[in-house]
């Protein structure tokens, strides 16, 4: 996304960006995980097109409360409409875990309420970042365009 | 298609016109629903009506949402509740046409990795036996000293006193003893090189492609410093580890930090992230702002110069000391974390005597005598914590 990203830290708190894509403008609200304010993640749950899940592919240890986190996320009446991108960062690191694996211990496959995609990615190389979100774009025109 | 009493809005005609059209396109819906349940759809057929609904609804929940202004609370509600309802058939429809999955996920870190392999092809070969029992087999022979805590993995699980934290983190770490890592898993007063965790086979051509885990260790040099032809583990996962001296100097990618009480830990890592640890004395190489949670008494300093041994890291940023705490939300500064004095610092000296003696231990394991082993390491960390307060 042609930004420096050899010193970008982990959201502390909130922040919010406009992202100019395929002449859609996406206003991105990047939620920091952090425990404190997991509790304030559902002041961003309205009129919400896609939920963007991005998980840590060399994390294997806090990969079970990923799920667990994802999967209450998902019970929100709010984000009932919102499709879900799972974005597998850090996948540029060797030995990280495969989309497959993530799928399964993230029991992506039993959800039946939100249409799902996951996306292997690299913050650091840029690696597909644009194909994940070209999903987000599609999935939201179809929706747009369906009645 | 019945379409039930209207309520007439006082002539509120847009907020009529919605009532029309939510129950008309909640009626639709239901029909789309209906035509999932046949049985001869194929598979992709299936989904892309399902994914059709789904957007739909989407479509018909944020309508709701914009016109809740115009909307009576009990209308509200009740739509609510229609599509609600339609969630639930959705879903419902779905589990039912679904073929049953061949083995259940949930149970999976019950069921034997074997038969795991059997059921669902995966792009990556799951190691048949514990990783453990290969890896750490050219000292395995070494008697495991009885201390009390922390305990071997198996006592963990065979142990259900033991509080939650623990057993989840012994659960955790068994999950990653299936798979390809590299791994220094319940030891205490021992020094555990490179060379004797990285077993013949297990680092592949290409120069370390698995991360490496170090967890419930306890007075113990731990040490991932890059020797000879032996690349360093990519990323590094740290789990119950206390009273110990860690030297890890050459991660590349990220490491992630649970649990280490009253120890040093030597790192540079592209990321720092580290969890309900206390009293850690950190010389740390970071290109990233380093990240605390639920830690106290953790005190950072700059990597000594000494370790590093790229022009790499030379040519980067170290921010060891602009740590962010996730758990202290105020402006003031966090009481979690401080930032090392030089003379709080442990000395030039004291490293150049320290790292002979790690050296030292290096070059001899596994011929040394254990005894002679496990005085070597005892006088190091003393000699430390003397310095600092690693096993104090």
């Amino acid at each position: 996304m042609n930004e420096d990203v050899s010193t970008v830290s982990p959201t502390l708190g909130f922040i919010i960006k406009t992202i100019d894509f395929q002449g859609y403008k996406l206003n991105i609200w990047d939620v920091g995980g952090q425990k404190t304010i997991r509790s304030y993640w559902r002041n961003y749950f309205e009129k919400t097109d896609a939920l963007i899940w991005v998980v840590d592919a060399t994390d294997r240890l806090r990969i079970g409360e990923c799920k667990t986190e994802l999967i209450e996320l998902l019970l929100e009446e709010r984000l009932s409409g919102a499709s879900l991108l799972v974005f597998l960062n850090k996948t540029d690191v060797p030995g990280c875990m495969g989309d497959d694996e993530v799928q399964r211990e993230l029991e992506l496959d039993s959800i039946s309420t939100h249409k799902w995609i996951i996306v292997r990615c690299s913050a650091i190389t840029g690696d597909n970042l644009t194909e994940g979100l070209a999903w987000v774009v599609q999935d939201a025109r179809d929706k747009l365009f369906l009645y | 298609m019945s379409e039930g009493p209207i309520e007439i809005d006082g002539g509120h005609v847009p907020a009529l016109n919605f009532h029309q059209r939510f129950r008309q396109e909640i009626s639709t819906l239901r029909e789309s629903i209906d035509t999932l349940a046949i049985p001869d759809l194929t598979a992709s057929e299936r989904q892309a009506s399902n994914d059709q609904v789904l957007a739909g609804l989407a479509k018909l929940s944020a309508e709701l949402a914009d016109a809740s202004g115009n909307l009576p609370s009990y209308d509200q509600r009740s739509y609510n509740q229609a599509l609600k309802e339609l969630y639930d058939k959705l879903a419902i429809t779905r589990a039912s046409q679904t073929p049953k999955p061949k083995f259940s996920f949930k149970n999976k870190r019950l069921a034997a990795p074997v038969s795991e392999t059997n059921s669902v092809s995966t792009s990556r070969s799951v190691t048949p036996t514990h990783l453990r029992d290969t890896v750490y087999g050219p000292i395995q022979d070494s008697p495991m000293p009885a201390l009390p805590s922390p305990a071997s993995h198996s006592e963990y699980s065979r142990n259900p006193g033991r509080n939650v934290l623990e057993q989840r983190v012994s659960a955790d770490t068994s999950m990653i003893q299936d798979r390809d890592h590299f791994a220094v898993v319940g030891r205490s007063n021992t020094y555990v090189g490179i060379a004797t965790i990285t077993a013949p086979g297990i680092i592949d051509a290409a120069g370390g492609a698995q991360g490496c885990i170090v967890s419930d260790t306890a007075d113990s040099i731990v040490d991932l410093t890059p020797h000879s032809n032996i690349n360093p583990p990519p990323f590094l996962t740290i789990t119950s580890v206390q009273s110990s001296l860690l030297l890890a100097p050459s991660i590349k990618g990220p490491a992630h930090i649970t649990a280490l009480h009253r120890s040093i830990l030597v790192l540079s890592s592209h990321q720092f992230r580290m969890h309900d640890s206390h009293e850690v004395d950190v010389y740390l190489f970071c290109s990233s702002r380093p990240i605390i949670e639920n830690c106290s008494n953790i005190r950072f300093a700059s990597m000594p110069s000494r370790f590093i041994d790229t022009t790499d890291l030379r040519n980067r940023t170290n921010m060891f000391d602009q740590v962010d705490d996730f758990k202290w939300l105020r402006a003031e500064p966090s009481p979690n974390w401080s930032l090392m004095d030089d003379e709080e610092q442990i000395s030039d000296g004291v490293w150049s005597d320290v790292l002979q003696i790690v050296h030292r231990l290096h070059d001899d394991t596994p011929e040394a005598g254990k005894v002679l082993v496990k005085e070597a390491v005892g006088g190091v960390l003393s000699k430390l914590g003397k310095s600092s307060r690693a096993t104090s």
